[in-house]
């Protein structure tokens, strides 16, 4: 029914207000489209008024399956700048600039925007892959959720864009640092709000929480799932139930989109505490942008940490 | 219009030509009752690259590819010696059974390999919508390839599809040509499925084929049935896609099963 009505009322959207039929954008308006919900919002932040910018894979699905509709590649057609992950994140990421075959993303171009960049890649592989031309830099992709990370990617992204767009680079500048000091603000709050539980092992779905568990120095002592999709073996179970006991760990964090059953059981013998907390804005609804997605994490571990004391 | 075309000639494209070749053998699947052999011989190729993998070759590589026309290959002869003349187990049985195997050794083999699991997977969802041209030409030049072998060979092709104990009578080598038969049906849905997916290739095969059986008797009327039916419903397919923002291989699928549905009412009322 929920998905009838959705289809019935995209159709309706799309019958009525013609969305793909070249929408009035003033020509001076730099148009942004990002892989991420998070990537986008980081680069509204700073372009500001300057750009219009969206996104493509929905932040309530995984990012790495994400399967692009004809909008999505219609948006990316249509736009100045790419932004995207790297790093194995987007799986679809080439297909996609192939298929919407807008010039200025195809070959080496300084219109598209790589955001690992300038970031210290956890669990990179020791050796290089053999791979030809550009370097495989695997390792673990989600490093937006480590907030000292996204004050390099919001410089980054004012340091490109600004070259692009010479004429704006001031804006740019000024808009970065203003969220800079924002952020910077809420990190004092959000660390001494955790600063009670630092140091405490936590076990995750799947490696998805390294940076975020970096930078708010939990320990990740085992992950719920060796690989996503692969039910966890006996073996594997009885090990996170010892590990899980001898390390006392109260919190068992997953993404949304992971599914509950595996986790629950787990916590059902170890008496510890699921908590699903969302990887990107509009994960949730509360996580309307950078700031209030981390909020909402901080708030969300902060319950479940003071839930396992009492 | 015009935007519709700029967006969406290229996944067009490609579904006229999964259109031409799987409403042709989607007919011979049909009348042989084998109709899950596509979904195990998509799994068996994936199974080739889940080896390939652990061999050390990336997803890009050349012979990860071998690998997957490999396993396809051993599929074709597990089918073709399967076959005998009076069948005490149902082909169908063994092609489940084929699939069930094939599926849980990729899942046993990735349970220790560090990556490619979502390769893997990718392999059997596809995406028709971002299809490249180069995709596009080296399937037309393969397919044109099989078809003309199938063109070639049609009379023995048609008489082992409709009529095989006519065809033991005749001293025709059954276990030859349908091992040519798989190979070829191998070599065709591993292509098919990396670009459109096992869901959206299982319906070029099948419904057509079924809407077809519903109103012609032979094999020609079937197969010209279908390819109008198939061009028809890959077009509406796209266009639902396109206007409402819906995932392009399913909604084709989707398309595929309310034609189908609409055809068989229309078989009802006029009968």
């Amino acid at each position: 029914m929920n998905m009838l009505s959705k289809i019935v009322f995209s159709l309706c959207v799309a019958l009525t207000s013609g969305f793909i039929t070249s929408p009035e954008v003033s020509a001076d308006v730099i148009k942004i489209v990002a892989t991420t919900s998070t990537f986008a919002s980081l680069a509204k932040e700073v372009t500001g008024d300057l750009a219009e910018v969206d996104y493509v894979a929905s932040p309530k699905r995984n990012v790495h399956t994400y399967s692009p509709t004809p909008k999505d590649v219609f948006k990316v057609k249509i736009a100045d700048v790419f932004i995207h992950g790297g790093a194995d994140l987007e799986l679809w990421k080439s297909p996609l600039l192939e298929a919407a075959g807008n010039p200025a993303f195809l070959g080496e171009k300084n219109t598209v925007i790589h955001l690992s960049e300038g970031i210290q890649m956890l669990e990179a592989p020791q050796e290089l892959t053999r791979s030809e031309g550009d370097i495989h830099r695997y390792g673990n992709p989600h490093y937006w959720l480590s907030p000292a990370n996204v004050h390099i990617i919001v410089n980054h992204l004012a340091m490109r864009l600004g070259q692009l767009y010479p004429q704006h680079v001031d804006v740019f500048k000024r808009n970065a640092s203003q969220f800079q000091s924002r952020l910077k603000k809420k990190e004092v709050i959000w660390q001494s709000e955790l600063s009670p539980y630092v140091q405490q092992a936590i076990v995750t779905y799947h490696r998805t929480w390294s940076y975020f568990s970096n930078y708010f120095n939990f320990i990740v002592v085992a992950e719920i799932e060796p690989k996503p999709g692969i039910a966890p073996s006996a073996k594997h179970l009885i090990y996170l139930y010892e590990i899980m006991k001898s390390k006392d760990v109260k919190v068992i964090v997953k993404a949304p989109f992971y599914e509950r059953r595996t986790p629950k059981k787990v916590a059902d013998v170890t008496g510890a505490t699921v908590v699903t907390l969302p990887l990107d804005v509009g994960g949730v609804k509360e996580a309307t942008d950078f700031i209030a997605l981390i909020d909402y994490n901080v708030s969300q571990l902060k319950r479940a940490f003071s839930k396992g004391v009492v | 219009m015009e935007d519709f075309l700029m967006l969406m000639w290229k996944p067009l494209f490609a579904c006229l030509i999964l259109t031409g070749i799987h409403v042709y053998l989607g007919v011979h699947i049909v009348e042989r009752q084998v109709i899950f052999v596509d979904l195990a011989l998509a799994q068996i190729a994936a199974l080739g690259i889940v080896v390939a993998l652990l061999f050390g070759f990336d997803h890009e590589h050349v012979l990860t590819y071998w690998f997957a026309l490999g396993a396809t290959f051993i599929g074709a002869v597990v089918f073709a010696c399967t076959r005998s003349r009076r069948q005490k187990i149902p082909q169908e049985a063994i092609i489940g059974i084929v699939y069930a195997m094939a599926a849980s050794l990729a899942i046993l083999l990735l349970s220790h390999s560090p990556e490619g699991d979502e390769h893997v997977r990718h392999m059997l969802v596809g995406n028709i919508l971002l299809v490249n041209l180069s995709q596009i030409i080296k399937m037309a030049v393969l397919y044109a390839v099989i078809g003309l072998i199938h063109w070639r060979f049609r009379k023995v092709f048609l008489l082992i599809s409709t009529d095989p104990q006519e065809a033991y009578r005749q001293g025709v080598s059954i276990r030859f040509w349908d091992l040519v038969f798989y190979i070829t049906f191998g070599v065709i849905v591993t292509s098919s499925v990396e670009i459109a997916g096992v869901l959206l290739v299982f319906s070029y095969l099948i419904v057509p084929a079924v809407s077809a059986i519903l109103f012609c008797s032979t094999f020609k009327g079937r197969l010209i049935f279908g390819w109008i039916f198939g061009v028809i419903v890959s077009s509406l397919g796209l266009s639902l896609s396109y206007v409402a923002d819906l995932p392009t291989g399913a909604s084709v699928a989707c398309t595929f099963g309310a034609g189908l549905v609409v055809l068989s009412l229309v078989r009802s009322l006029y009968k």
